[in-house]
């Protein structure tokens, strides 16, 4: 059972999250809490701190991966390999944090800022890498509940009126509204990946509010 | 006429040529721009073409409010006109992780 959890910032989606994740685990061994984000400094590792002590309490193992999450199962401590992974439900969150590691921060241990041991080739979008790890780590778990965010319908800063000049056609195509290229980019790949995973999902859920709304059951 | 808005790249121009081919299909800034979402409204309403119509808009709304008039009034007139044509569209459709829910 693969099932994307989209939302807004403080939607309710990570709570939604948990429990989908908890209702799915009661017919598997163990429950993974893959936590994309990256320990930045003492403020971040507080509440990191705070949400693994609560999560713990609720039976979830927390493996910390920014990126390359296709070797979940090499990256599991030895004291919980012997749990068999196919038996395991992984709560992934967050994609569109795992998405901003692989293409704003450099790991830490590559000099080069390569993309790691990922098996893609390196001229691959970053879109279709992620894409690579995720379907690698479905193909290893028996659930994966993946937790992503609703940034798509801001649409972005008004672009200047360029000026007509006969041979710029191209800017005149340009959309009303945008972000900074890198920033399109990012939100490019971001649905990308929702689109590709959304067709992969047995379930696509949107919370609101607390609510779900069921876009594929 | 058939109008699908979403977000940015969730893939409302896939749901369109997979729901809808064959329509003719127009970009609702571009309607904003060049002729005016109300002289479109009035073609349609004279026209046959109508049925065989697709307009497919992105959602800008839920941002926060801009810090600049330019782009409060760019945002005010573009969502005004986008509920002026889903008051005449027959079907409103939203895309959502590249899945379409009829909401119209």
């Amino acid at each position: 059972m693969v099932e994307l959890i989209v939302g807004g910032s403080g939607s309710g989606k990570s709570e939604y999250a948990e429990k989908e994740a908890l209702r799915l685990s009661r017919e598997s061994n163990r429950l993974i809490y893959l936590a994309t984000m990256e320990n930045s400094g003492s403020e971040a590792s507080k509440r990191i701190k705070k949400h693994r002590e609560n999560r713990d309490g609720k039976g979830f193992f927390t493996v910390e991966l920014p990126r390359n999450v296709g070797e979940l199962k090499e990256k599991m401590p030895a004291s919980e390999k012997a749990a068999n992974p196919g038996e395991c439900t992984v709560l992934l969150e967050a994609l569109s944090v795992l998405l901003a590691n692989e293409m704003f921060s450099k790991e830490p241990e590559m000099p080069s800022g390569g993309y790691g041991s990922s098996t893609a080739p390196e001229s691959e979008r970053v879109g279709e890498r992620i894409l690579h790890d995720i379907e690698k780590l479905i193909s290893s778990v028996k659930h994966l509940v993946i937790v992503s965010d609703d940034v798509f319908r801001e649409g972005g800063r008004l672009q200047p009126e360029t000026e007509s000049a006969p041979d710029n056609e191209s800017d005149d195509k340009e959309k009303g509204l945008k972000y900074p290229d890198i920033t399109e980019e990012y939100l490019k790949e971001l649905g990308f990946l929702h689109r590709r995973i959304a067709e992969i999902s047995d379930r696509v859920v949107e919370v609101a509010a607390g609510n779900e709304v069921l876009w594929k059951k | 006429m058939i109008l699908i808005i979403g977000g940015k790249y969730q893939g409302k121009h896939d749901y369109a040529a997979e729901h809808f081919k064959g329509l003719n299909t127009y970009d609702f800034e571009e309607l904003l721009k060049n002729c005016g979402v109300q002289a479109f409204i009035e073609k349609m309403n004279y026209s046959e073409d109508s049925g065989k119509t697709v307009v497919i808009a992105d959602e800008n709304a839920s941002g926060i409010v801009p810090d600049n008039m330019e782009e409060i009034r760019f945002r005010e007139e573009y969502n005004r006109k986008l509920l002026l044509l889903s008051g005449e569209a027959d079907e409103v459709h939203r895309v959502f992780c590249g899945i379409g829910m009829r909401i119209k």
